[in-house]
């Protein structure tokens, strides 16, 4: 079976970027080891939804570039009022239950467990529909400097 | 797409000093990316968690990258998660872009 990457790539050149290629690195980025316990641990969500607060926040761009920008949602955001815009997936699935994309749900609940130490005070999501990297590498280092300033010591990337 | 998005955005803040850990859906894809540290987890595209409603799934998903957050420290890992995905072909359609 051929590689889901090589599948992938070739949908993406027929239907949207004719010379699109994946970004392939030599070397693996490094490990930042936790400084605390997971159970004394804020811990972020970072996914790549499409989730975006409705009637308060821009839906990400559906066209062929894609859209590198994120949005930011407070822990005690009301689930019922994330929607989803993403071209990659059919979303209406997620709909039903948003935390199979965005487990913010199930992440307060391993808080009230005493699994972590907190729910992080934001969550973000992405559009993972991206094809202006240089873009979505500068928006993740706003991000960084955003899960510092919380004081955030693990981050959990969820794709879509 | 979305594979490589998480994989760029992971490799940004671990250069940025953030401790993190990710999933993926697809090997290939983030073999390529080479973030830190990354599952794997065979569900469908749009369904990484489990199921819709499947909370006891969708925790044992969290609990597994909370696990590995403590245990993995080689640059570079991408380790499969025990969880299958059985109710239906929506993966291997997805795999083959038959499906969404």
């Amino acid at each position: 079976m051929k590689p889901f990457a090589d599948v992938e790539r070739d949908y993406l050149r027929a239907r949207a970027v004719p010379d699109f290629e994946w970004e392939t690195n030599d070397e693996p980025s490094r490990v930042n080891r936790l400084q605390v316990p997971v159970s004394k641990a804020p811990v972020a969500l970072v996914v790549t939804a499409g989730a975006y607060i409705r009637d308060e926040q821009e839906p990400f761009l559906r066209r062929k570039e894609g859209d590198p920008s994120f949005r930011e949602f407070p822990r005690d955001i009301d689930l019922a009022r994330i929607a989803l815009s993403h071209v990659g997936y059919d979303t209406r699935r997620a709909m039903e239950d948003v935390d199979v994309v965005f487990p913010l749900r199930t992440l307060r609940a391993l808080e009230e467990r005493g699994r972590i130490g907190a729910a992080a005070p934001r969550h973000y999501s992405f559009m993972g529909y991206a094809i202006e990297t240089d873009a979505l590498r500068d928006n993740a280092q706003d991000l960084a400097g955003r899960l510092r300033s919380d004081h955030v010591d693990l981050a959990l990337l969820v794709p879509s | 797409m979305c594979n490589q998005s998480v994989g760029l955005v992971q490799r940004a803040l671990d250069e940025e000093g953030v401790s993190t850990m990710s999933l993926t859906l697809s090997a290939s894809i983030t073999r390529r990316t080479k973030p830190s540290r990354a599952l794997l987890v065979e569900h469908p595209f749009g369904l990484t968690m489990g199921d819709l409603h499947d909370d006891a799934t969708h925790i044992a998903v969290l609990n597994e990258m909370l696990t590995a957050a403590e245990r993995i420290a080689h640059a570079g890992a991408l380790e499969a998660l025990p969880f299958e995905w059985t109710k239906d072909d929506l993966r291997s359609r997805q795999l083959r872009k038959e499906a969404r």
